[in-house]
This record gives structure tokens, C-alpha cells and sequence, in this order.
């Protein structure tokens, strides 16, 4: 019983650290930013993963409609920026 | 009465297990995931200062760590119990303000808890908040009957 006081918390902490390292992968869509896009000029929320050192404008690709929208800072209403140019695949906001 | 006593420190037991499992994890995958945590401080209306996202984002990590290697110690458990309370409270006062108070809601924490929204983080941190009060409650209480008790 002694033994077993002492192996249940370190079962516990083996336990998470492979939850840890079994998630870690899993969850890992790199949306990192919060913002919104101008759909049919109405405001979406959209987390995206945007380098704010750039100057390059954050735009997404949305699953069903063509063209890039350009993603917008809450506080600001200015275009967030990020690093690749590139636009990022997100999923319809307005789901 | 004395079943009663052992079933109190089954659930103290439990619960320090859950806040070990819970602190460890969530710790592990800050730090795993240093650079997406860091950008979710900063990116907080409440915690928009990049020298402070910078420091907390390892400060948190390493706290919560910290606390479970508290819990899971039995002669630090009851002040690991009050630290897992304190930084509960902290973690939900901070979801309050993001539900409540901020503009708008920046992304959640790492892991598989950055699945949930804001407001189910809140309810679920009240629940951590009342476990770790119902630990801290039936703790002492059996320390008489039993000594310092280990999970």
C-alpha cells in the first residue's frame, strides 16, 4: 500500500507527460492570431497563425469561397501582417 | 465513521492525482508549444506586453510543474493543494476578464484544452477551483487520524 502511494504519482506524471507528447502533434494547427475577415461585409472572428514582424499583409483562404481576404486586428481595424505572403487555408468562419 | 474517514482520503487522493496529471500536462505542452504560447500572451488584450508575455510564458510552464512536484510530495501536498487554489483562481480570474471585460477573445492554451472555448475554460476552472477547496477542506482533517497522506 506504501508502494502504491508512491508509484501513483509518479504513474500520474508518466501518464501526463505522454498526453503531453501524444497532443502536443495533434493540436498543432499554428493558429495563432486573433482576428477577423470582411465577409459579405460582415465581421468573422478567425485565429490564424501570422508573424506580426512582418510587413507582408495576413490573408486567408476560405474552404468554399474563392479569392484571399485580408485578415483584420480587432483592436486596430488594421490589416494584421505576416510572413509568408502566403494565404492560409482556414475553415468558414461563418460555420 | 472511520470508512467515512478512509473514503475522504480516497477523494483527496484523487483530486491530487487529477491536479497532477492536470499541471503536468498542461505545463509540458506550454512548453513543448513555447512559441504558440508566447504569441497567445501577447496577442491577450489583457496581457499585451511582450516583455511580460516573455517572461510568463515560462514562468506559468515552470510553476506548474512546479505544483505538481508539491502534490505529489506528501509533506508539501497541503501547500501544493493552496498553490494548484491560488494559480486556479488566477487562470480563472484572467478567463473571466478575457469573457467578460476584453474586446474580443484571443486563442486559447495549448494542448488538447485549447479545444475548448472561453467559457467552457471558465466552467471547467471553477470545477478545478472547488476540487482543489474540497482537497484543501478534507485534508486536514484526517492528517490527524492518518499523519501526512501521499497520492
Amino acid at each position: 500500500m506504501k508502494n502504491l502511494k508512491l508509484i501513483l504519482p509518479m504513474l500520474a506524471f508518466v501518464l501526463a507527460i505522454g498526453m503531453s507528447f501524444a497532443f502536443v502533434s495533434a493540436t498543432d494547427e499554428d493558429f495563432y492570431v486573433s482576428g477577423y475577415v470582411i465577409i459579405d461585409n460582415e465581421q468573422y472572428p478567425v485565429e490564424v497563425d501570422c508573424n506580426l514582424q512582418s510587413q507582408q499583409d495576413c490573408t486567408v483562404e476560405i474552404e468554399g469561397l474563392s479569392g484571399e481576404f485580408q485578415v483584420f486586428d480587432p483592436l486596430t481595424d488594421q490589416p494584421i501582417k505576416d510572413g509568408t505572403g502566403e494565404p492560409y487555408p482556414i475553415p468558414d468562419p461563418r460555420d | 465513521m472511520k470508512i467515512k474517514s478512509r473514503h475522504k482520503k480516497v477523494l483527496v487522493e484523487i483530486i491530487c492525482l487529477l491536479f497532477i496529471i492536470l499541471f503536468v500536462y498542461a505545463g509540458l505542452t506550454k512548453l513543448m508549444e513555447g512559441d504558440r504560447f508566447y504569441t497567445n500572451l501577447n496577442n491577450s488584450p489583457l496581457f499585451g506586453i511582450k516583455t511580460l508575455a516573455g517572461i510568463m510564458s515560462w514562468v506559468i510552464p515552470i510553476l506548474e510543474i512546479m505544483i505538481a512536484a508539491l502534490l505529489a510530495w506528501p509533506k508539501t501536498r497541503l501547500i501544493g493543494l493552496y498553490s494548484a487554489l491560488g494559480l486556479m483562481i488566477i487562470f480563472t480570474a484572467y478567463t473571466a476578464g478575457i469573457l467578460f471585460i476584453s474586446p474580443y477573445a484571443p486563442c486559447s492554451c495549448g494542448g488538447v484544452i485549447t479545444l475548448l472555448s472561453w467559457k467552457q475554460h471558465f466552467i471547467l476552472n471553477t470545477l478545478w477551483i472547488v476540487l482543489a477547496i474540497m482537497g484543501i477542506v478534507l485534508y486536514p482533517k484526517f492528517r490527524k487520524l492518518y499523519g501526512p497522506v501521499s497520492c
